[in-house]
């Protein structure tokens, strides 16, 4: 028995060294690892039509830059320090302030809130949510960018541990301690109709390749199917 | 309208008239043909998470699922141009509805795997029906017969491959047979109806050119003479929808076009 879960052990470790090295769906043991082909399609398509920004580039390309494991190790460093975050209410938010690269707004995290199915399977942060959107209500960046995201909110956030006291004084003045957040609200209708829309032109993509449409996969309906978990204010 | 009977979660009902322009556009260089395009709406997706139907694969085919789309388009001469180029950048079986003012036609294939590249299809035994008529209160029995055939709940399949091939079988019994234009007049003549009458006004002739055949039997290129043709079922419909035309046929009890060319001599 041990020499049998010795083995089944050892072919799992390999099967999962050669997803890592592959294009994904190679597992066959693992029935989880189905989808993430899917933006792994898609990372090597965009890398396939972003060759200018790979050129670009000083250094050289690593494994990290595709994926988000940065972030799983900043949030693994995060947790040894200040605990487990299960425990922190829904509807933080934060002020910062706005750079050049990132432009006034704010950026939401949301959860969808009918997790059964994976949106296209091209959001690596399924069943959450991230979109920045600027203060004219445009969308700085989408929810299937997570990682140029995640960078954004790193580089306004990474190194502060506390509150900026002008801006936060600031918000508060504007929202009247947050019982007038009618913009806010505004902006938030805006993340959800830009998911709404990117999954709709996703949809039409999937017509166009093979693998199944995703037309009628979670039919995303408006503000009901997510809740907000947090959110960053950008001031000038 | 045409009441498929499909269920609600499997109805998508979505203009991707744009995409579908791009996305073909963006392969070919003879395009003009897609200006006789007015919209493509992808009407509903066939697939198993909605249906009792498992998707199939082989060797040489590949059916996940089927959608079913519909084109507007407001001139008729390229429309099986326009279908065969949408069935080859849309990688799954599709059941096109082609409508053109008030009459329809449906274009069906079957796609294979393409061996070079199993991303792509390559269509198979593509055809077209007849133009029927859904709108039009007594309908003929071809009409009423494609109407049934598209009906989703008269099918009783095990899986998508089955499914697509019993609409596609079933759908053959229509293929469209076409009338000379030589032939159509010919029948007004029997009839004995002046050609002042402009009885095929309504109807949509289509210029065909022979192919010129290799020796194994492939089209090698197409003949620069063509010859205008007439859809059997458009024909029916223009005489009966001529009032002149009309009586002539009701007093010579010609019920059906069939027996309108039996009668006449053209079979």
């Amino acid at each position: 028995m041990d020499e049998y879960l010795y083995l089944k052990g050892r072919v799992e470790t390999r099967m999962r060294i050669s997803v890592m090295t592959a294009t994904g769906d190679d597992d066959l043991i693992n029935a989880e690892e189905k989808g993430d082909l899917e933006y792994r399609k898609a990372q090597l398509k965009r890398l396939q039509e972003e060759v200018v920004d790979i050129e670009d580039m000083q250094s050289v390309i690593s494994i990290m830059d595709l994926g988000l494991n940065e972030f799983r190790l900043d949030l693994l460093e995060y947790i040894k320090r200040h605990g487990d975050m299960d425990t922190v209410p829904y509807g933080l938010h934060a002020v910062v302030p706005a750079t050049e690269e990132c432009p006034p707004g704010v950026v939401f995290v949301l959860k969808n809130r009918n997790n059964s199915v994976n949106i296209d399977k091209q959001n690596r942060l399924h069943p959450f949510y991230m979109v920045y959107v600027g203060s004219d209500g445009l969308i700085v960046c989408d929810h299937l960018s997570p990682k140029e995201l995640l960078d954004k909110i790193r580089s306004l956030c990474k190194g502060y541990n506390e509150p900026f006291m002008d801006l936060c004084g600031a918000f508060n003045a504007e929202t009247k301690d947050g019982k007038d957040m009618r913009q806010v609200s505004s902006l938030l209708t805006a993340a959800i109709n830009s998911i709404i829309k990117v999954k709709e032109e996703s949809d039409i993509d999937s017509l166009f390749r093979p693998g199944g449409t995703t037309a009628l996969d979670n039919r995303i309906c408006g503000l009901e199917d997510f809740e907000l978990i947090c959110f960053f204010v950008v001031k000038l | 309208m045409i009441n498929m009977n499909i269920k609600d979660d499997m109805l998508v009902n979505r203009d991707i008239t744009s995409a579908v322009i791009n996305k073909v556009s963006a392969s070919r260089r003879d395009v003009e043909f897609l200006s006789d395009i007015d919209s493509v709406l992808w009407v509903a997706s066939i697939r198993p998470q909605e249906t009792q139907l498992s998707s199939f694969e082989d060797d040489t085919r590949k059916y996940e699922e089927i959608q079913l789309l519909e084109i507007s388009v407001h001139t008729y001469e390229n429309i099986y141009k326009i279908s065969r180029t949408i069935m080859k950048a849309i990688p799954y079986p599709i059941i096109l509805l082609v409508r053109y003012n008030n009459k329809y036609k449906v274009m069906l294939s079957k796609p294979i795997k393409s061996k070079r590249d199993y991303d792509e299809q390559v269509i198979r035994s593509m055809y077209q029906t007849y133009w029927f008529f859904p709108d039009e209160p007594n309908c003929s029995p071809v009409t009423a017969n494609i109407i049934k055939a598209l009906d989703f709940s008269n099918y009783d399949c095990s899986n998508i491959f089955d499914l697509h091939t019993s609409i596609y079988n079933t759908l053959l019994n229509y293929q469209a047979w076409f009338l000379t234009q030589a032939a159509t007049l010919r029948i007004l003549r029997w009839l004995g109806i002046p050609r002042k009458e402009n009885v095929y006004l309504t109807c949509s002739p289509i210029k065909y050119y022979p192919p010129k055949y290799k020796a194994n039997g492939y089209v090698l290129e197409r003949y620069n003479n063509y010859v205008i043709q007439y859809d059997k079922e458009d024909v029916w419909y223009a005489l009966t929808h001529n009032e002149y035309a009309k009586n002539i046929i009701d007093k010579r009890r010609i019920y059906n076009i069939d027996s309108l060319l039996f009668e006449s001599g053209e079979y």
